[in-house]
């Protein structure tokens, strides 16, 4: 088994742990719609009853949630969310306030990037009938079903942030470089470097990074911000190598943070 | 002010941070540590190798000659769980600031920070 399968064989057996009441975490995705497919794969994941809470920049959405179903919008509600809706039960898909609650959520997450989720214990429940199945949410909510990212695609998302008007990057596969960007002459001074740093990183890469890890990555930075510094990622098999401005690597380190944090 | 009540105050600064140390690159001893929970020995010897690496050993060797040679001042080190900062003194190139942060931790706020705990260490002399 692969260091990749065994992860997966992980994430599968913490999945089917029920979290402790509380319990905080973030739900990071580009837009609203992954935010919001996020958000689905949150009442999907809960069984029993839960009062779910969503913090956005827009405020704190709370849902009652029970057997993988929305039930309802709880208060306090913010700005924004459908009129009388707190508080009462969703019966099913076909209640026309379902589809407004999702478009009111989709304007809340314009603009976010990252939305954080605390579930406690849903003190005034529903019964357990009531609801909308998560499955069913994704149609009437208009969001693609959420799909974890694979490693070739979010290293695809990460170099085609990058300002290539001031970073120069090259993707390597195995031992060969597969695509790269920015301008001639920065990816060549970049590719010229390329090979000396991937022969001291590999030789002291057991002793920077000690415990296995489907993603990592490294920065170096000179003093000042007008010298280039490095930035290299790696996420299962494939790698990258940047060289951008030291005055913008942290951003570029942010990017990357955003996308593998867990 | 000492320097574990620097650390202290650094650490308070920083949302997620863990730990913060000061640490001599050229022993890869730790001086000073500022922690949530008492870190063990083997955790911190293996933090200060990590930082004597990024900053003055193999990464930092092969890494310098994209700009010049000059030592590096700042690596950061990080996985989906954590992230670890390493930060050279600028009064003493052979001490740096070493930080353990969660991994969605803001690193522009805890570079400023850090540089900031390492200008206060310095004018304590």
């Amino acid at each position: 088994m692969t260091d990749f399968a065994r992860l997966e064989e992980k994430l599968a057996k913490l999945r089917q742990r029920e979290r402790a009441p509380g319990e905080g975490r973030k739900i990071r995705g580009a837009g609203a719609d992954a935010l919001l497919a996020g958000i689905v794969t949150e009442i999907d994941e809960t069984i029993l009853p839960r009062r779910l809470s969503f913090e956005t920049a827009g405020g704190t959405v709370h849902l009652a949630v029970a057997n993988r179903r929305l039930q309802a919008l709880l208060a306090p509600a913010p700005n924004g969310m459908p009129d009388g809706l707190a508080g009462e039960a969703l019966p099913d898909v076909e209640e026309p306030k379902v589809a407004e609650l999702g478009q009111a959520l989709k304007s809340l997450l314009a603009n976010t990037d990252a939305v954080g989720v605390s579930a406690t214990r849903l003190t005034d429940a529903f019964g357990s009938d009531i609801g909308v199945p998560a499955e069913q949410l994704p149609r009437v909510w208009t969001v693609a079903a959420a799909k974890a990212a694979t490693p070739a695609e979010t290293l695809e998302t990460f170099l085609s942030g990058l300002d290539t008007g001031n970073a120069a990057w090259l993707r390597i596969e195995g031992e060969e470089v597969v695509a790269s960007g920015g301008s001639e002459d920065a990816v060549g001074a970049l590719t010229e470097q390329a090979a000396v740093f991937l022969d001291g990183y590999f030789s002291k890469f057991d002793v920077a990074f000690r415990d296995p890890a489907l993603a990592c990555c490294t920065l170096i930075a000179p003093p000042g911000g007008s010298d280039i510094a490095l930035f290299f990622v790696e996420i299962d098999t494939l790698s990258a190598i940047v060289h951008a401005p030291a005055a913008g690597i942290l951003a570029i380190a942010t990017a990357w943070q955003r996308l593998v944090a867990e | 002010m000492d320097i574990t009540a620097e650390l202290d105050a650094m650490r308070a600064g920083v949302k997620g941070c863990a730990l913060v140390a000061y640490t001599d690159l050229t022993s890869q001893l730790m001086l000073s540590t500022s922690s949530v929970s008492k870190p063990v020995q083997e955790e911190m010897n293996a933090l200060a190798q990590a930082a004597q690496v990024s900053l003055d050993g193999g990464f930092a060797d092969s890494a310098s000659p994209s700009w010049g040679g000059t030592p590096p001042e700042l690596a950061v080190l990080m996985t989906g769980s954590e992230a670890r900062m390493f930060l050279r003194s600028p009064d003493n190139p052979a001490e740096a600031l070493v930080c353990v942060l969660a991994p969605d931790t803001d690193l522009d706020a805890a570079v400023t920070q850090a540089r900031a705990t390492l200008q206060q260490i310095a004018a304590r002399g």
